[in-house]
């Protein structure tokens, strides 16, 4: 077993980290392996959140982020 | 034919075993670099002492023949053992070992051939769980995608072949696995697009979840596949925005004693893997040879066209420039890498373009060959250009078997 962070999302559904790569999280669902989703990590007030993207070139450049890593 | 890979070393051609294929990869994973050492078949390798003195390269009819020559053989069956770890991941209770493993093998007999409509799901939770340990790291539960895809590229000299024996193969295993693994970027893709962006408008405000440190415990192994999911789309998404900058840099170049080889022309149906784009497209960053992108869209027959030695027969292939591609030695020498081989190897220190030309003067001449033409203005178009290499680039990853077997293209 290993332990891994998850953070809840919208719904109350919580999410494992699968990875974290600069500021973007690699999220999948704890009930569902399929149900995965990329985040970033914003801070506010000294605390991290986690958010959606803001766009698709967003989210294109958060996947070539995870596969130059 | 024997069917069985070998890693080796890139740099000193030495033939690795299985502890040295895994202190390598340990090494570069803890180093945060591509591992030094490439997979390739024994049919594509002569090896000599321990080493790897030349690789094969083989012409379309070779490919053919041997093709054939396979199906004639008879398959040995290879126990699934060496994808179960010594433990079995499940407690089975009152089973032994050798009940799950002819569990295993009836069951995987049963998924569909490639030719059938499958999901990753079927094929990647089935083999992914059962980890051999020369493939995954225990300590990291997953290879890097860069690592994957030099893995899951893992050349053979022969298309793949649908046999239900194969699938007590480990080899065979793998091979559907990869071919799983790009198909199923298509609808990750979407699904990853869907569930990650912000639909809101101007006047919302994109909700935001603390991160509160909370863990939990997970078996090893349980997130394999959302990795590949995540990696497959990743991967691709990072080819076709580097073909991308290299068009920018090949336009950008002014100094055309480069060009870009054109290949346009029909191929018979003797060809495997047809691509509705119907071009090759080769070019090449610094004078080294250091490989930047080859978008071959079809498999070119070296007897057909009438191709100089140096010239590959070639398939989809980007170099990848932290895949760990070859400085020295280019393109060529990678034959075997270069078949599956996806990625980009655009080196933005070297951004001036060299090529081999094959009838075209210069970029514009090949973009009017190729039939990039602005209908409007009748002038070359480069997003024309840009747009079928990254078509081609899904094409690849989105690309399935024909419905004829013996015409099935190779990923």
């Amino acid at each position: 077993m290993i332990d891994v962070e998850v953070v809840t999302l919208e719904d109350n559904k919580e999410y494992y980290v699968l990875r974290e790569v600069e500021n973007y999280l690699y999220l999948v669902n704890t009930a569902d392996e399929n149900d995965i989703t990329i985040r970033k990590n914003v801070k506010k007030d000294g605390k991290d959140f986690v958010q959606k993207l803001d766009n698709e070139d967003e989210l294109k450049k958060a996947l070539e982020v995870f596969a130059n890593n | 034919m024997e069917n069985k890979f070998v890693y080796y070393n890139k740099t000193t051609g030495k033939v690795l075993s299985d502890e040295e294929a895994k202190a390598e990869w340990e090494q570069a994973s803890r180093e945060n670099r591509p591992s030094n050492m490439a997979l390739a078949s024994v049919n594509n390798l002569v090896i000599e002492d321990g080493y790897v003195k030349e690789k094969i390269r083989h012409t379309v009819a070779e490919l053919i023949d041997k093709s054939k020559e396979e199906k004639e053989r008879t398959v040995q069956t290879v126990p699934l053992e060496a994808l179960i770890p010594e433990t079995p991941p499940v407690q089975s209770g009152t089973k032994s070992k050798d009940d799950i493993i002819n569990e295993i093998i009836e069951e995987a007999k049963s998924y569909p051939t490639p030719t059938e409509q499958y999901s990753v799901d079927d094929i990647v939770d089935e083999f992914s769980s059962k980890k051999d340990p020369k493939y995954f790291d225990k300590t990291q539960e997953f290879l890097t995608p860069r690592d994957t895809m030099e893995l899951f590229t893992a050349p053979s000299a022969t298309p793949l072949e649908e046999t239900a024996e194969d699938i007590d193969n480990p080899d065979y295993a793998l091979k559907v696995l990869r071919t799983a693994q790009v198909r199923s970027y298509a609808s990750n893709y979407e699904r990853i697009l869907n569930s990650s962006v912000s639909k809101r408008t101007a006047t919302q405000t994109e909700p935001a979840y603390e991160r509160s440190g909370k863990r939990k415990g997970i078996k090893y192994g349980a997130l394999t596949k959302s990795l590949v999911a995540v990696a497959s789309v990743a991967i691709l998404i990072s080819a076709g925005n580097q073909f991308a900058k290299g068009v920018e840099a090949l336009t950008n170049e002014m100094d055309y004693s480069s060009s870009v080889n054109v290949l346009s022309t029909e191929y018979n149906d003797d060809i495997n893997f047809v691509n509705k784009n119907k071009i090759t497209i080769e070019g090449s960053f610094d004078s080294y040879g250091h490989p930047a992108f080859w978008i071959d869209t079809q498999r070119v027959a070296q007897d057909i066209l009438d191709m100089p030695d140096e010239s590959y027969i070639g398939s989809l292939y980007m170099a990848y420039s932290q895949m760990g591609n070859d400085r020295a030695n280019g393109p060529y020498n990678n034959w075997d890498d270069t078949i599956y081989y996806i990625g980009s190897n655009v080196d933005e220190t070297h951004p001036k373009a060299y090529a081999t030309t094959f009838g075209c003067a210069n970029f514009k001449d090949f973009l009017v060959k190729a039939g990039y033409v602005d209908p409007e203005t009748n002038e070359p178009s480069v997003e024309l250009f840009e747009k079928a290499g990254r078509q081609a680039v899904i094409d690849f990853a989105t690309y399935t078997q024909d419905e004829d077997p013996d015409r099935g293209g190779r990923i």
